[in-house]
């Protein structure tokens, strides 16, 4: 379900840590209805992009919108549009299921959140555990709720970082068909930082290759395949990207 | 969302067995005071009698009047004073601490702060939750001294008393606030749980113990006893100096001041500057702390 | 021993790295520092004023035998001194126990300690004893300080009995303070949540310091007045006694109250070695350890439960693993 349309917009954004470059001058532009997979090695600045993007952090240059929103002037209205899911995601253990998304719904806005909260549930296929207490949850119970409560108020872009890390091959099948359905039903384009390129195969329509604060290699799933068709898999198409990204001269794609 | 934030502070302090804890102490001491009071006043006034018993033969004259006689109805609750201070204070750094220390250790800053809620917002609504919640215990407390007087002395207090008593729960509730919102600066600021109560306790130290004895030379015991007995300061330019600059500060010592004017009626005085100074320091640097605070840092560890 | 010596050794860095407790003791130092330069001021200036009655009466030719001989007792003026010691000490006492059982739990290299080859004997003993010579060196430093305040500005010279009080003083509150330690160890060891630990110990400090004490103190009908109500309404102490013998229900509850808090137990005993209660001024040593066993037996006893209670919970293997 792609359109023309540029939903998430990045300019030249940078973000620098003391004497550490976490990213050096991005570019992205994230169509409406994709499903984009950001790879890149450990501390290549792919949760530091996602921060930035849900203005947790402010960048150190450069400029980025979302769903036309400037990300640092019109932050409120900004997260109105975005769901969230943290890596590792954490919530009020003490609280039970309901009372910990009724919390988030709030804060989102939602007046009276609780028909909200039981559609959200079966959505996902997870009602019967509202009155559970988080703290009694598996991590793949906990990241169905991260998921309920990043998509409660219907946003537009849906941000994931490494949704599957920690979660057995039941739980990552699930999350899968979860995230599929977010985009196919409901039109959400998701942005989700992962490793499992298995599983990026599966779900994703475009990815993205950051490589020290640098974008190496951006396409869609079918180009990609068709350009490097004699790699068997997607692992062996990265590293073969991240093998020749010396050869890169700036941020855009160099793989023509 | 400033009022849900203000909600879930009720919500989340009732689960809390410190704070329900320490509330159970010093509403319990709120009861004891009265009685403390009205037990050592009783005590005292027959003790009186009985020196003018043995007093007998001499002349009456030379018998100093009843010092007791005619004290102000409310100074049987002179005790509240310290208890505020003591337990009080205690309380409201605890509440204050836990009120952010809690996002940060479930870990939940980041979803927060990723919701459309303005930072501003979320502290707003923390303090509003923390100021409820003061209020509430600060309600219950002079309901608990109406009671408590009426029950000892067997007589309702007069309107003017209820009013000057509720004054004064007025200015307990303000400077009780003041040390909540030092222990919520601390949750947003500190690196640990523990230093997040530590410090403020620290300052809490500083204000009801350094500070008295540097304005005005006076004993820890004596700054425990409503009597309070004054050393005496040397008259050196320094030492003068030195409280005059600090004394304005000394929160503990005006709010013993008015409590003090309130409660005994034997001085005039309400030093509020101090409080309304704290507050305006406090409140805009908690807001500026809660906009500078990192969401993707690292949990709190303990 | 030798492993005893260097967990010890740890110990006493370690707390010297540690900013709460530097700035404790930077408070500590500073209110006995300003407690005793204020009263030695004053103690200069009663001697002063005697010394210039006496010189006006030599003058005119007068016999001194008109103006009563001084009564100047320097250890009295450790009064403020040793109430810091109790509020302020048993904090610092409450930070260093706390500190070393939360350094050890929190970054969980408790585990790291217990698999090496040294016994949960050793470990306790370490940890006691370092924090011990680091609580008697500040106990050291402050009296040492108060003693050398007190020539300077009150020239005062402490003879040997004084110098001999001083030194029990400074016993009984190196026990009080690591009675302190030893409860909040306890506590941190046994707590699931280390802040909750730290909390308690707290209030217990707050309960049996602060508020036990101060309703003795506000029961006590002598202390309804400043400067004292028989003082006020000029009762000799031989009739302040009489009448009080008729208020013995209430003396009674007000004492068992007072003595409920070990730091009650703690300032009668150093008050009247330092001769701060008339009755025990001037009196020879050992009159005052005869008087007074009873609180420092209750004293020994707070230090050793205490004490012995961390030894039982750490070296029982169960009840640590469960928590850490």
């Amino acid at each position: 379900m792609e359109n023309d349309t540029v939903i998430i917009d990045v300019h030249s954004l940078t973000e620098k840590y003391k004497d550490v470059v976490a990213l050096d001058g991005l570019n992205l532009q994230v169509h409406r209805g994709e499903v984009f997979g950001f790879l890149g090695h450990n501390g290549a600045g792919k949760t530091t992009t996602v921060n930035i993007l849900t203005t947790l952090l402010t960048p150190s240059s450069g400029s980025a919108s979302i769903c036309g929103f400037d990300i640092l002037k019109e932050g409120q209205k900004l997260r109105k549009k975005i769901g969230y899911l943290p890596e590792n995601v954490k919530f009020y253990e003490d609280l039970t299921l309901f009372e910990n998304l009724r919390f988030f719904a709030k804060l989102s806005g939602i007046k009276k959140p609780e028909n909200k909260i039981i559609e959200t549930l079966e959505f996902i296929d997870f009602v019967g555990f509202e009155n559970k207490k988080i703290g009694e949850f598996s991590k793949g119970m906990r990241q169905r709720v991260g998921i309920a409560q990043a998509i409660l108020h219907d946003p537009e872009v849906l941000f994931l970082d490494e949704p599957t890390s920690g979660l057995d091959p039941l739980g990552i099948k699930n999350l899968r068909e979860i995230i599929t359905h977010l985009n196919q039903e409901k039109g959400i384009t998701i942005f989700m930082n992962t490793h499992l390129l298995s599983e990026v195969s599966k779900t994703c329509t475009t990815i993205g290759v950051l490589n020290h604060g640098h974008l190496i290699y951006k396409d869609t799933m079918e180009n990609t395949m068709k350009k490097f068709k004699d790699e068997v898999s997607l692992e062996e198409i990265y590293l073969d990207i991240d093998l020749k990204k010396d050869e890169c001269c700036d941020n855009d794609n160099c793989f023509e | 969302m400033i009022t849900t934030i203000a909600l879930s502070e009720f919500q989340t302090l009732r689960k809390q067995k410190i704070f329900i804890l320490l509330l159970m102490i010093f509403l319990s001491m709120a009861l004891f005071s009265t009685y403390i009071g009205w037990s050592a006043k009783n005590t005292i006034l027959r003790i009186y009698d009985e020196i003018i018993k043995e007093m007998g033969t001499k002349d009456l004259n030379a018998v100093p009047s009843n010092p007791f006689l005619n004290t102000a109805p409310l100074s049987i609750l002179k005790n509240m004073v310290i208890y505020v201070e003591l337990i009080g204070s205690l309380l409201a750094i605890i509440i204050g601490s836990n009120s952010f220390i809690r996002e940060r250790r479930a870990g939940v800053s980041k979803i927060i702060f990723s919701k459309p809620i303005r930072r501003i917002e979320f502290v707003l609504g923390k303090m509003l939750g923390i100021f409820l919640v003061l209020t509430s215990i600060m309600g219950v407390t002079f309901a608990i001294s109406i009671f408590s007087v009426a029950l000892v002395s067997a007589h309702i207090l007069p309107f003017a008393e209820v009013l000057k008593l509720l004054f004064f729960y007025g200015v307990s509730l303000i400077y009780m606030f003041i040390f909540s919102m030092i222990g919520l600066y601390f949750s947003i600021v500190s690196k640990s749980e523990s230093m997040a109560f530590l410090i403020p306790i620290m300052i809490w130290i500083l204000i009801s113990f350094v500070m008295p004895q540097i304005t005005s030379a006076l004993d820890p015991a004596a700054l425990l006893n409503p009597t309070n007995i004054q050393a005496t300061f040397p008259q050196s330019h320094f030492f003068t100096t030195v409280q005059t600059i600090i004394h304005p500060f000394s929160i503990s010592e005006n709010y013993q001041i008015i409590g003090k004017s309130l409660l005994e009626g034997n001085v005039n005085e309400f030093p509020m500057r101090s409080s309304l100074l704290f507050l305006v320091i406090l409140i805009p640097g908690c807001l500026h702390a809660m906009y500078k605070y990192n969401a993707c840092e690292e949990e709190m560890s303990e | 021993m030798q492993k005893i010596l260097t967990i010890a050794m740890k110990e006493f860095h370690d707390a010297l790295k540690n900013k709460l407790f530097l700035m404790l003791l930077i408070i500590l130092l500073v209110l006995i520092g300003v407690s005793i330069i204020v009263t030695s001021f004053d103690f200069q200036n009663k001697v002063m004023e005697y010394n210039k009655s006496v010189q006006i009466l030599k003058n005119l030719g007068k016999s001194i035998d008109k103006i009563p001989a001084p009564r100047f007792f320097p250890l009295q003026m450790l009064r403020a001194v040793m109430e810091y010691l109790e509020f302020i000490g048993a904090i610092i006492g409450i930070i260093l126990g706390y500190l070393s059982i939360a350094k050890e739990k929190g970054k969980n290299t408790l585990q790291l300690l217990l698999t090496r080859p040294i016994g949960r004997f050793d470990i306790v003993s370490g940890k006691v004893l370092g924090n011990s010579i680091l609580v008697l060196l500040v106990l050291a430093a402050a009296f040492v300080t108060v003693c050398f305040v007190m020539w300077v500005i009150g020239g005062v010279i402490l003879s040997t009995t004084e110098i001999m009080k001083l030194g029990i003083v400074l016993l009984l509150s190196f026990i009080y303070i690591m009675g302190f330690f030893c409860i909040t160890s306890i506590l941190a060891l046994v707590n699931h949540s280390l802040p909750n630990a730290l909390i308690f110990s707290i209030i217990i400090w707050l309960l049996f310091v602060l508020i036990i004490p101060q309703i003795g103190d506000t029961m006590d009908p002598d202390n309804q007045i400043p400067g004292g109500f028989f003082k006020s309404m000029n009762i000799s102490k031989p009739q302040e006694k009489e009448i009080l013998a008729k208020f013995n229900t209430y003396e009674t509850i007000r004492n068992n109250i007072e003595e409920s808090s070990i730091m009650k137990q703690y300032e009668r005993f150093v008050f009247a070695l330092l001769g701060i209660k008339d009755e025990y001024n001037n009196k020879e040593i050992g009159f005052i350890l005869m008087d007074k066993r009873g609180d420092g037996v209750w004293i020994m006893v707070f230090f050793l439960v205490s004490l012995g209670l961390e030894y039982f919970i750490l070296v029982r293997n169960n009840l640590l693993l469960h928590r850490v």
